[in-house]
C-alpha cells in the first residue's frame, strides 16, 4: 500500500515527465536588438547593436547592425555619436561622461531610413552592496554519493537609501581551468594511438617523446560566467533593505573549483521600464516548468520606431549606475574532498567562449 | 372463454345475416337497468335468444335512453369501445362475442410476469355491479419508496392494450382506461417495475411507490428512460445517471463527477490539472455548479485530478449546456444542478469505498421513521500521513503533501404531507504543499435550509435560504519571505421558487438573491525575520438579484414550447477607493486622475440585465424531433487567471466601477431521434455563441494584489460555434456512449491603443480552443456479476504562444514570443479500462461488496500539459514537453452497501 502510494506520487513529482519536443516555429527576420547603456558617470559607454536570431539558431553567431547611426542625446538636446571600430558594438567618446540627475536616451538611424528612440531616462546613483556571502549547502542525505548535487547558495545584503524605485542584481563568476594539450593523442591507425601535443602546450615531438621546450599558453584558463536569470527588486516592496537575498548558486563541483572560485555581484539603478522588462524575462524562464505557468508574453524593451509603426526593436538601452562587490569562494569552504575533474587533452580557450588564458589581477 | 370460442366455431356454419331482429326499435324502458336483467326481459317480450357469459356483461347498466334507436344501434352503443362484439346468427339469437385476444394476452402476461418473479398486485377499483361500461379515469402518482420524492417520466403503461401516458413534474399521471380487467405496469429507470393485476370499473385513484433495483441488468423487461432525450422539451439537457459514474473506470479508486462531466459531449478541459470543465467554448468560470441551491467556486480537489463531491451523496444531478432554463442564471455556459440524496425514511443504510489514496463512507435512515431523515457523507485523503511515514532519500517526497477531504450532512424532516424541510451542509478542504516550502490550502463551506410546500395541487413552492464560503492560503515558510497569502468569499443567498400548473401549462417563476463579499487579497508576513510587508486591497460587497418567469405548454399537439425570461439587477457597494482614469488614453497607473472614495454601504455602480430564454420542440413521432433554443445570460463575476489551467488559486473579480458584467446570446437546434424502441438515443446540435465584456489579461499582468487591477485587465469579446453529435446505446449487455464535438472558441481583445489590444486587436484562439473531441465510454457485462469498462478520449491540444525569435541581453538570453496561441500543443488522447466485480445481487442481503480494478491512461501516454520554453545551457531556447500523468497508473478498490 505504502508502496503504491509513493509510486503514485512519484509518478506525479518525478514521472510527470519533461522532455524535449520539436515544435514547428515560424522563424521571424531579424529585427534590431539593443544592448547596453550608460553604466555611470565614467565612461565609455557600449551599446550592441545585434540582430535576433531564429529560434533554434546559435545566439553566438547573431549578425551585427551595419550602417547605422548612433547617439544619444540628453535633455539639453546635446548629442554624443558612438562609433562602431568592431562591427556591431557602438562605443562613446570617452571624453564623455554622464551626469547625475541629467536624462538621456538613445537615438538610432538605420539603413533604411527607420529612426529608433528610447525612452528618456535620468541617471540615478546607486547605493553599495552592504555585503556579500555565501553558504554551503548539501543537497542529499549521503554526502560522498557520486550524485553530488551539493553547492554554496550565495546571498546578498543591500539597504537602499538614494531615491531610487527599482535595483538589478547581476553577477559575473571566474573560475580557473587547466587542461593538458601535451597530452593529446591521435589515431594512427595500425598503430593505435600515438601522443601528437598540440604547439600551444609548449611541447614538441622529438624523437617520438613528447618534449618540453617552452612554456605552455594555453594550459591555464580562467573561464567567466555570466548570471543567466536576472533578478530585479522593487524597493517600496522590500522596505529598503533586502537581507539574505539568494544571488547566485555555484556547485560545489571540480569543474568550478580547481582552487577557488571568484563571483562578483552588481547592483544598478533601473528605471520602472527596464524593471517591468526584466520582470517579464524573468517569468519567461522561470514560469517555464511550474504547473500555472503565465502564458508568455511579447516582451517589449524600451525603445520604439519613431517613423513606422510596425516595426520592431527589441532590447533595452538602459541608463543606470552600478555598484560591485565580490568574494572569493576557496576549494577549502567545501566540507569534503572533491573527486578530481577528468583530464581533458585540449587547448583550454577553446573550452567555453568565454575563456581566456589572460589570468586576472585580482587571481 | 372457453365457451365463447366453441359458441364462435359452432355457429358460424349457421351464420346468417339475418338483421330483423336487429332492427327492432327500443321504448326508453331500458334505461337505468341492468343489462342482463334487460336481456331477460327482450327475451321473454321476443323472439330472442341472447348469448353471452354472464361476467362480460355483469356490472353494465344502460345508462341512456334509446327511444326510438334500434338494438342494433343501442348494442353497438353500449359496446364502443370494449372489447365485446355482436352477431344475428338465424335471425333470433345474438352472441356476444369478446375479443379473446385481450383476455388470452392479458393471461399470459400475469403467467411471464410471476415467471419473472415480478410482485403482482391484485388491485380493484369501483365494484363490478356498480360499475359503467365505457372508459373511466385513474388517476395517481409514482414516488420513490424511501425517500418519498416524485418520480417525474415514469411510465404507466395498461400493458394489455398498448396504451401509455408518463408521469409529469410531480410524479402525478391521469390515464383513461376502458372499465374491466386489465394489466397495469408501471416503470422508471433503475427502478423495479410494478405490475398490477388490475380491474377498474369506475375512477379511480392509485399511489405507486417504486424501489430501486439493486442491479441494472434487465435483460428481459425493457427500461425506459427517466427523461428521455427526444421527449425532453430541451435540447442541450443532460441527467447524469449516478449508478453509471460509479461503473465508470476510476482514478485511483475514486470515481467522479466532474469526469463524467467531461464526457459529456460538448465538454472539455485544458488538461490533467485543469480544475473545472469548458463547456461550448467557454472558460472554466462560466459554469454554475449548485449543491441544493448554493454556488460552488471551486469544484476540484488537488488540482483537478478528484471533484469535490462524493458521489455517493448526490441524488441526481442536471447538466444544461443550452436551453438555459430562466431559474438559472449568473453564469453564461452551463449549469451544472447537484441534488443531495436524501436518508432514507425508513431503514439505515449505507455505503462506501476503500481506495489507494482516499476512502469515502455515506450512510442515512430516519431519526423519526417516516419522518426525520439524516445522511451523513465523508471522504478524506490518507496520501499525506503516508508520505509522512516513507523514508526515501527523494526529500522531495517527504516534504511534499497532498492532503483532501469532504464532508456532507443532509437533514430532512417532513413536517406534512405537503411540507418538507430540509437542511444541508457541505464542506470541502485541500492542501497541497510544493517541495519549496509553499503550501497552497483552500476550502468551500457551505449551509443550506430548503423549505418546500404544496399550497394545492396546483401550485407549489419553495423558499432557500443558506450561506457558502470560499477561501484559500498561500503560505510559503521560507524564513526571509515567509508570507500567509490569502483570498476569500463569503456568499448568503435567498431563492424563493414557485410552480404553477393549469391545464396543459406549466408556470415557473421565483426570486433570488445573493450577497457576495470578497477579501480579494491580503498577505501578511508569517514570521519575524520576514522582509514582506502587510497589504490588504479593499473589500468587495456585491449584491446579485434576479426575478423569473417561465412557462411551458404544449401547442397544436406537437409543439412544446418553454418562455422564459430572467431580469437580473446587480450592485456593487463601498467601502471602496476607485481610481478615474484619463479618459482616451491606455488605463495606466500613471494616468490617474482622480480618486473617488466611496463609504461603506454606498453604492458604487449598478447594472441590470434582460435575459430572455426560448426553447421549443417539434416532435414528428415520438421517436423524433428537432429543438432550438435562444438564450442570453449575464455573469456578474470573472475568474482571473494568466495561466492556461486555472489554479485554485486564481482570482474571482466582480463586476465593479470600472469591469462590466459579461453576456452571451446563444442560438442552437438540435436534431434528436431514437432507434430501435429507445435502444439507440442519437442527437445532433449545433450551437452558436457571441460573449461580450470578457475580461483577459494584458501582456506580463501581475494579478495578485493588484489594487488597480483595471490596469493590467483588458475588455474583449468571445465567439465559439460548433456542433456535437452523440450516440447513446443504454440497453443490453454492452452498451454505452459515443460522441464527436467539433467547436471554436476565439476571444477579440481590441482596445484604443496598441498597449490596450491583444494581437493587435485580430482574433485569436482562446486557451480552450480545442476543435476536435472525441469520448468513447462503453462497459459490456460479461456476467451477472461481472462488468468491464472503458473510456477513451481524444481533444486537440490547447492553443500556446511559441517563441519565434530570441536575442541576447546582458549575457541574458532572451525569446521573442509569437502572437497569443498561435500555436499548438501536441493532441491529448487517453485510454482507461477497468474490471468490476460486484456482490451477488440478492436483494435481501445485508451486506454488497464491489471490487473494482482500473488502470488509468492504459498505454501509458505521455499527455502534454504544457510546453515552455527553457534555456538549454548554450543560450537557446528549446521547447520542452511537461506530462503530469507519464504512465499508467493501475488501482484497486472496494466500494461496499448495507
Amino acid at each position: 500500500m505504502k508502496n503504491l502510494t509513493l509510486g503514485f506520487v512519484i509518478f506525479l513529482l518525478i514521472g510527470s515527465c519533461i522532455d524535449p519536443i520539436t515544435l514547428k516555429v515560424d522563424s521571424e527576420e531579424g529585427a534590431i536588438v539593443v544592448d547596453g547603456g550608460i553604466t555611470g558617470i565614467e565612461g565609455p559607454y557600449v551599446v550592441n547593436l545585434f540582430r535576433s536570431v531564429g529560434v533554434y539558431s546559435d545566439l553566438e553567431k547573431r549578425p551585427p547592425v551595419t550602417g547605422a547611426f548612433v547617439y544619444i542625446i540628453d535633455d539639453e538636446g546635446t548629442r554624443y555619436r558612438l562609433k562602431d571600430d568592431v562591427v556591431g558594438v557602438f562605443v562613446s567618446d570617452p571624453s564623455f561622461k554622464a551626469e547625475y540627475g541629467k536624462s538621456y536616451y538613445l537615438r538610432i538611424e538605420a539603413f533604411d531610413g527607420k529612426v529608433y528612440e528610447s525612452k528618456p531616462d535620468v541617471l540615478r546613483p546607486v547605493d553599495d552592496v552592504d555585503s556579500v556571502y555565501f553558504e554551503f549547502e548539501d543537497k542529499v542525505d549521503e554526502p560522498n554519493s557520486v550524485e553530488n548535487n551539493a553547492g554554496f547558495n550565495v546571498y546578498l545584503d543591500a539597504s537602499i537609501e538614494s531615491d531610487i524605485d527599482y535595483v538589478r542584481w547581476s553577477w559575473v563568476g571566474i573560475h580557473e581551468i587547466q587542461t593538458f594539450p601535451e597530452k593529446r593523442t591521435i589515431n594512427a591507425g595500425e598503430a593505435g594511438r600515438v601522443p601528437d601535443p598540440l604547439p600551444c602546450s609548449g611541447y614538441q615531438m622529438i624523437n617520438g617523446i613528447p618534449t618540453p621546450i617552452g612554456p605552455c599558453l594555453c594550459c591555464s584558463c580562467w573561464v567567466t560566467q555570466y548570471s543567466r536569470t536576472p533578478e530585479v527588486g522593487d524597493v517600496k516592496f522590500y522596505g529598503g533593505k533586502v537581507s539574505r537575498y539568494k544571488i547566485a548558486y555555484v556547485p560545489a563541483t571540480s569543474d568550478f573549483f580547481l582552487s577557488k572560485y571568484y563571483i562578483q555581484v552588481q547592483q544598478s539603478s533601473i528605471s520602472k521600464e527596464v524593471y517591468d522588462y526584466w520582470k517579464l524575462v524573468k517569468v519567461q524562464k522561470e514560469g517555464g516548468s511550474s504547473l500555472f505557468q503565465p502564458t508568455s508574453a511579447k516582451i517589449k524593451g524600451n525603445l520604439k520606431c519613431i517613423n513606422d509603426p510596425n516595426a520592431e526593436i527589441f532590447g533595452l538601452f538602459t541608463v543606470s549606475t552600478s555598484k560591485t562587490k565580490s568574494i572569493i569562494i576557496d576549494k577549502n569552504d567545501i566540507p569534503y574532498d572533491l573527486l578530481p575533474a577528468k583530464e581533458s587533452a585540449s587547448d583550454c580557450r577553446f573550452y567555453s567562449k568565454n575563456s581566456s588564458s589572460v589570468k586576472p589581477d585580482f587571481w | 372463454m372457453k365457451v365463447a370460442l366453441i359458441s364462435l366455431f359452432v355457429f358460424y356454419g349457421l351464420a346468417v345475416s339475418g338483421q330483423n331482429i336487429l332492427g327492432k326499435k327500443l321504448d326508453g324502458s331500458e334505461q337505468g337497468k341492468l343489462l342482463s336483467d334487460y336481456f331477460e326481459e327482450l327475451e321473454k317480450s321476443d323472439t330472442v335468444k341472447f348469448f353471452y357469459l354472464p361476467d362480460w356483461i355483469a356490472n353494465t347498466t344502460i345508462e341512456q335512453n334509446y327511444a326510438g334507436k334500434t338494438i342494433e344501434y343501442f348494442l353497438e352503443d353500449i359496446f364502443r369501445s370494449t372489447s365485446i362484439e355482436f352477431q344475428v346468427v338465424s335471425d333470433y339469437a345474438i352472441i356476444l362475442i369478446k375479443d379473446p385476444s385481450q383476455s388470452i394476452l392479458r393471461d399470459r402476461l400475469l403467467s411471464t410476469a410471476s415467471k419473472e418473479l415480478k410482485k403482482i398486485e391484485p388491485i380493484i377499483i369501483g365494484s363490478p355491479s356498480a360499475g359503467r361500461v365505457g372508459r373511466v379515469t385513474l388517476t395517481g402518482g409514482v414516488t420513490d419508496e424511501k425517500s418519498k420524492d416524485p418520480l417525474v417520466g415514469a411510465s404507466v403503461i395498461i400493458q394489455d392494450l398498448d396504451e401509455g401516458v408518463t408521469t409529469d413534474i410531480d410524479g402525478n399521471f391521469t390515464i383513461s382506461i376502458p372499465s374491466g380487467q386489465h394489466i397495469l405496469n408501471v416503470r422508471y429507470f433503475n427502478y423495479e417495475d410494478k405490475v398490477y393485476d388490475l380491474q377498474i370499473y369506475e375512477d379511480g385513484s392509485l399511489n405507486v411507490p417504486l424501489s430501486e433495483t439493486p442491479t441494472l441488468l434487465e435483460e428481459v423487461v425493457v427500461t425506459d428512460k427517466a427523461f428521455s432525450n427526444v421527449m425532453g422539451n430541451r435540447g442541450g439537457q443532460t441527467t447524469i445517471k449516478l449508478a453509471e459514474i460509479k461503473r465508470m473506470p476510476s482514478f485511483m479508486g475514486q470515481v467522479d463527477l466532474i469526469r463524467q462531466v467531461q464526457t459529456l459531449p460538448g465538454v472539455t478541459s485544458v488538461g490533467e490539472v485543469a480544475t473545472g470543465f469548458n463547456v461550448r467554448g467557454g472558460g472554466v468560470d462560466q459554469n454554475l455548479v449548485l449543491y441544493d441551491g448554493i454556488n460552488v467556486f471551486n469544484i476540484s480537489h488537488v488540482f483537478g485530478f478528484f471533484s469535490a463531491f462524493n458521489s455517493d451523496a448526490l441524488k441526481e444531478v442536471s447538466f444544461y449546456r443550452g436551453g438555459i432554463p430562466a431559474e438559472f442564471g449568473g453564469r453564461v455556459s452551463s449549469v451544472l444542478n447537484i441534488s443531495v440524496k436524501e436518508g432514507n425514511f425508513e431503514k439505515w443504510e449505507g455505503n462506501g469505498g476503500i481506495g489507494i489514496i482516499a476512502s469515502n463512507f455515506t450512510a442515512g435512515g430516519p431519526i423519526v421513521k417516516d419522518k426525520t431523515s439524516a445522511i451523513i457523507s465523508l471522504r478524506s485523503s490518507y496520501s499525506d500521513w503516508l508520505l509522512k511515514k516513507v523514508k526515501t532519500n527523494y526529500q522531495d517526497i517527504q516534504n511534499s503533501s497532498v492532503a483532501f477531504y469532504d464532508a456532507s450532512l443532509k437533514l430532512s424532516h417532513l413536517i406534512s404531507n405537503d411540507t418538507k424541510l430540509q437542511f444541508t451542509a457541505y464542506i470541502s478542504q485541500d492542501k497541497f504543499g510544493l517541495p519549496t516550502d509553499t503550501v497552497y490550502r483552500w476550502h468551500n463551506r457551505m449551509g443550506v435550509f430548503r423549505l418546500d410546500h404544496n399550497f394545492n395541487d396546483k401550485l407549489g413552492g419553495s423558499l432557500t435560504a443558506g450561506v457558502g464560503n470560499y477561501s484559500y492560503t498561500v503560505e510559503d515558510e521560507e524564513p526571509g519571505n515567509a508570507f500567509e497569502l490569502g483570498f476569500g468569499v463569503t456568499y448568503p443567498t435567498l431563492k424563493a421558487d414557485f410552480n404553477y400548473n393549469f391545464g396543459n401549462h406549466k408556470l415557473n417563476f421565483g426570486a433570488n438573491s445573493v450577497y457576495y463579499r470578497y477579501n480579494p487579497g491580503s498577505i501578511n508576513p508569517s514570521s519575524d525575520e520576514s522582509l514582506v510587508r502587510p497589504q490588504q486591497l479593499n473589500k468587495q460587497n456585491t449584491l446579485e438579484n434576479a426575478i423569473y418567469f417561465s412557462e411551458n405548454f404544449q401547442w397544436q399537439e406537437r409543439f412544446n414550447i418553454d418562455l422564459g425570461v430572467r431580469y437580473s439587477m446587480y450592485s456593487s457597494y463601498g467601502l471602496a477607493n476607485v481610481y478615474v482614469y484619463e479618459p482616451g488614453l491606455p488605463k495606466e497607473v500613471t494616468s490617474i486622475t482622480d480618486t473617488l472614495s466611496f463609504a461603506k454601504g454606498d453604492k458604487v455602480k449598478s447594472y441590470t440585465g434582460l435575459e430572455p430564454r426560448f426553447s421549443v420542440r417539434y416532435s414528428f413521432t415520438p421517436e423524433a424531433s428537432v429543438k432550438a433554443g435562444f438564450n442570453r445570460i449575464y455573469q456578474y463575476t470573472h475568474l482571473i487567471s494568466n495561466s492556461a489551467a486555472v489554479a485554485p488559486i486564481d482570482i474571482w473579480q466582480p463586476s465593479n466601477y470600472h469591469f462590466q458584467p459579461q453576456y452571451a446570446d446563444q442560438v442552437s437546434i438540435g436534431f434528436f431521434k431514437d432507434f430501435k424502441e429507445k435502444t439507440y438515443e442519437t442527437f445532433v446540435e449545433f450551437y452558436y455563441k457571441k460573449i461580450y465584456d470578457l475580461l483577459d489579461f494584458k501582456d506580463g499582468a501581475q494579478l495578485i494584489l493588484n489594487d488597480h487591477l483595471e490596469t493590467d485587465l483588458l475588455r474583449g469579446n468571445g465567439l465559439a460555434y460548433g456542433f456535437e453529435i452523440s450516440i447513446v446505446k443504454s440497453k443490453g449487455r454492452f452498451n454505452g456512449t459515443m460522441n464527436y464535438t467539433y467547436s471554436r472558441s476565439f476571444r477579440e481583445t481590441k482596445g484604443i491603443t496598441s498597449i490596450e489590444s491583444i494581437n493587435n486587436g485580430d482574433q485569436y484562439p482562446s486557451n480552450f480552443d480545442q476543435p476536435h473531441v472525441f469520448n468513447f465510454n462503453w462497459k459490456y457485462n460479461i456476467s451477472k456479476r461481472y462488468f468491464i469498462s472503458s473510456n477513451f478520449t481524444y481533444h486537440t491540444g490547447r492553443p500556446i504562444s511559441a517563441p519565434t525569435t530570441a536575442y541576447l541581453i546582458d549575457n541574458v538570453p532572451v525569446a521573442n514570443f509569437s502572437l497569443r496561441n498561435q500555436y499548438r500543443i501536441p493532441d491529448y488522447h487517453r485510454l482507461d479500462l477497468a474490471f468490476i466485480i460486484e456482490g451477488n445481487h440478492k436483494r435481501k442481503k445485508f451486506w454488497d461488496g464491489t471490487w473494482t480494478i482500473s488502470v488509468y491512461n492504459v498505454y501509458g501516454r505521455k499527455n502534454p500539459y504544457t510546453i515552455f520554453f527553457a534555456d538549454n545551457g548554450k543560450g537557446v531556447l528549446r521547447p520542452y514537453r511537461m506530462a503530469i500523468i507519464g504512465a499508467a497508473i493501475p488501482s484497486v478498490s472496494y466500494t461496499f452497501k448495507f
